[in-house]
């Protein structure tokens, strides 16, 4: 393809993805609140359109005063005085329903301390005992889906190895480069890209029609991740060959090695304080490089004296 | 780095010519953004009892009176030669510390509307002629390769302090805090200029050093000035776009106590810490790219982080309208901010030579940052007078925001013809 041609068909495709983000903005359909801390009096006629969802700090509605929509308490405390035109859903925290307070639909109750003065009305059930869903609660892992998980993940890992060092060798030997030899300047791209990927990929999922465009950012990265990890993988098997005495076949060491950097990603997640770090690092790192290099399509070569613009 | 091999060959002076530089922008631009940027304000609305519109007039007068300042002296100083004397701007960096100092003392006389005037109209000259002044001795102080890691530096130590020092955003608390650093400051800068050690004599010569003086951008034989350099204009439209954004969009959120309680202006140490240390990691991040990667990429990333942010904020204010802030955006825009002020600290002495640095670098701070200082004022003030409300505001800083980006993608990625002589001179 002509490069000049794939350059207009580029910018053309990139300006309307922005528009389409940038319309995420007119949409009104939905309105809420969510309080995450501090103290807040909500007064008026409406106190607040839309649903209000509570994480933590001290609410209060005062009297003749009304949600629109539904209260959603994870924590904190939420005294009313006024109406809520929904449900009042309750997982944890403290509740005090005034004299003069209505809930015009059912009132959820989990693990809270509810005060109720007379007078307070509740139109719709009442339930006690609230909880989510246990599937959507994350259960620990068992032992035995610990050692799945990791089987299936370095299986993947493997495959794909494979198939780069079969049919992509060279992208892979960039990439691998590229690692050993800018590794600030790697993991300072990744680490960038990665943050702005997924603030880019939440704020398309807003759009509803870009869904599938944030699915396939957020599988991308996730590859570039594997690829990364598979290209020190790489470096560990080349740096092994050239210190053994005996040849083996550098195949194997080669799976060997990205099988102990899968092991190695695996058991970081249990080492406290610095664990997660060091992770979090080797995978920007490995999306730097791939970026750098342009998925591997060309040697980084770092900018010594360029022009702007 | 530079910095490290001078410190194998124990150039311990030039070494000391880098912490002087750092030191000096870093409390320079600590006072820019904290006791002029929001201790005025403070002044003029609280202690004074002014209107808002009226502060705000004040500040874009005061940007106007720098900006005019700042051409006039940066003018002057290249084309009296001044700007290759490091004796004598090194005198004039202290008569600015030194008014400066004498001036944050005399804030408590200040009692009414008119010796309010004064005071702004007395910080913009020493400002305006600190401007030129100060950035003119990166030439002097600073080698080009270091010159990205260095404006990282002078970023991280101004906006993490500037993020977890102050308890509050009150003139009174910024006026304390500077002259504990400006006294000691002003007394350190006398020493030098009168005392017996010729630290001075041995720095003056280093701009004739290779590694100190042709700017990065400019190419053998080039005299560096304006007229010869389109690059120059380039970057002042495209570092005047990403302050008019940056200034347009946040005016408006400092007044939203729902975006600033529990971040910028938390009580509590935590939120600040983070947004501080983002700071840190942002100007980090800008150090490598500056000094690594095409300034381009550079360019790229700040204004798409600039557009995102305001994306967010819009989106924020229209689904979830009055809520609390969580601490994503301000990640963001901390970021931003930090990349772009390392461009600031370290791209005029790229695109100039000692020669031409003090008029360069006039001229790209006040018109990109003091004028876009003035107009966003004048529009932030001219939105809010007809009743324009946060969210449409927002809206449109984001709308100008991802126009500006793309702007830049398309001048960046748009296929360049090149013309049959410049195809036969590149092969």
């Amino acid at each position: 393809m002509n490069r000049t041609y794939a350059s207009y068909r580029f910018i053309v495709l990139f300006i309307a993805l922005t528009f389409l983000l940038s319309a995420c903005q007119g949409v009104d359909s939905y309105s809420g609140r969510i309080i995450f801390s501090g103290e807040h009096h909500l007064r008026g006629e409406v106190a607040n359109y839309g649903d209000l969802v509570i994480l933590e700090g001290s609410v209060q509605i005062a009297p003749l005063s009304r949600v629109t929509g539904s209260v959603y308490m994870i924590g904190g405390e939420l005294t009313l005085f006024g109406e809520v035109e929904g449900n009042l859903t309750i997982l944890d925290g403290s509740l005090t329903l005034g004299p003069e307070s209505t809930i015009n639909g059912d009132l959820n109750l989990g693990s809270s301390d509810v005060t109720r003065q007379p007078g307070s009305q509740i139109l719709g059930e009442i339930t006690e005992g609230f909880a989510l869903p246990t599937e959507w609660v994350r259960q620990a892992p068992t032992l035995s889906e610990q050692v799945r998980s990791f089987l299936l993940q370095t299986g993947l890992m493997l495959l794909l190895a494979l198939f780069l060092r079969r049919f992509l060798p060279r992208p892979l030997r960039r990439i691998e480069l590229t690692l050993i030899e800018h590794p600030l300047v790697s993991v300072t791209v990744g680490t960038l890209s990665a943050v702005i990927g997924l603030v880019l990929f939440i704020q398309l999922a807003f759009t509803v029609i870009l869904i599938p465009v944030s699915i396939a950012g957020l599988a991308l990265m996730f590859l570039l991740v594997t690829v990364g990890w598979i290209a020190i993988g790489g470096l560990l098997a080349n740096a092994v060959e050239a210190r053994l005495p005996s040849r083996i076949a550098s195949s194997l060491l080669y799976l060997l090695s990205v099988s102990l950097i899968s092991l190695i990603v695996d058991g970081l997640g249990y080492v406290p304080v610095i664990g997660a770090p060091l992770v979090l690092l080797s995978a920007s790192a490995g999306i730097g490089s791939a970026l750098l290099t342009r998925f591997g399509y060309q040697m980084y070569t770092p900018s010594e004296d360029t022009d702007l613009l | 780095m530079v910095l490290l091999r001078l410190f194998t060959q124990r150039r311990w002076i030039s070494v000391t010519g880098y912490a002087l530089f750092i030191g000096m922008m870093a409390v320079g631009y600590y006072y820019n953004i904290t006791l002029v940027q929001l201790g005025l304000v403070d002044l003029g609305q609280r202690v004074l009892g002014l209107s808002q519109v009226t502060v705000a007039n004040y500040m874009a007068g005061f940007a106007l009176l720098t900006c005019f300042c700042a051409i006039a002296f940066g003018w002057w100083m290249s084309f009296s030669g001044l700007a290759l004397r490091f004796r004598r701007k090194f005198a004039l960096a202290f008569a600015v510390v030194l008014a400066q100092t004498l001036l944050t003392i005399a804030l408590t006389l200040i009692t009414n509307a008119q010796s309010y005037a004064v005071w702004i109209a007395l910080t913009a000259v020493a400002i305006g002629c600190g401007v030129p002044v100060t950035f003119s001795m990166t030439s002097d102080l600073i080698p080009v390769r270091d010159r990205g890691y260095v404006a990282a530096t002078i970023t991280s130590i101004a906006y993490f302090a500037a993020n977890v020092i102050p308890t509050a955003w009150t003139i009174e608390v910024f006026r304390t805090q500077m002259l504990w650093i400006m006294a000691p400051g002003a007394l350190g800068f006398a020493a030098l200029l009168f005392g017996p050690l010729n630290i001075l004599d041995v720095l003056a010569q280093q701009h004739e050093d290779p590694i100190y003086a042709r700017g990065r951008y400019v190419k053998k034989g080039e005299a560096g000035r304006l007229v010869d350099n389109p690059r120059i204009i380039a970057l002042i439209v495209l570092m005047f776009a990403i302050f008019f954004i940056d200034s347009l969009g946040f005016l408006r959120m400092t007044e939203t106590p729902a975006y600033m309680l529990n971040t910028w202006r938390a009580s509590e140490l935590e939120p600040r810490l983070f947004i501080g240390s983002v700071h840190v990691i942002g100007a980090l991040i800008a150090g490598i790219f500056y000094t690594r990667m095409d300034d381009k990429i550079l360019f790229l990333w700040i204004f798409g982080i600039f557009a995102l942010v305001h994306q967010g904020y819009g989106l924020q204010e229209s689904l979830f309208s009055g809520g609390d802030s969580t601490l994503g955006m301000p990640m963001l825009y901390a970021l931003a901010v930090s990349m772009y002020t390392v461009v600031n600290f370290a791209i005029w002495a790229d695109i100039s030579t000692p020669g031409t640095i003090s008029l360069n670098t006039a001229i790209g701070v006040a018109l990109s940052g003091w004028t876009a200082t003035f107009l966003s004022t004048g529009l932030a003030i001219r939105w809010r007078s007809a009743g324009l409300s946060l969210a449409e505001h927002l809206r449109r800083v984001d709308a100008l925001a991802w126009l500006l980006f793309l702007a830049v993608l398309v001048l960046i990625f748009w296929p360049r013809h090149t013309t049959k002589s410049q195809h036969v001179e590149q092969n």
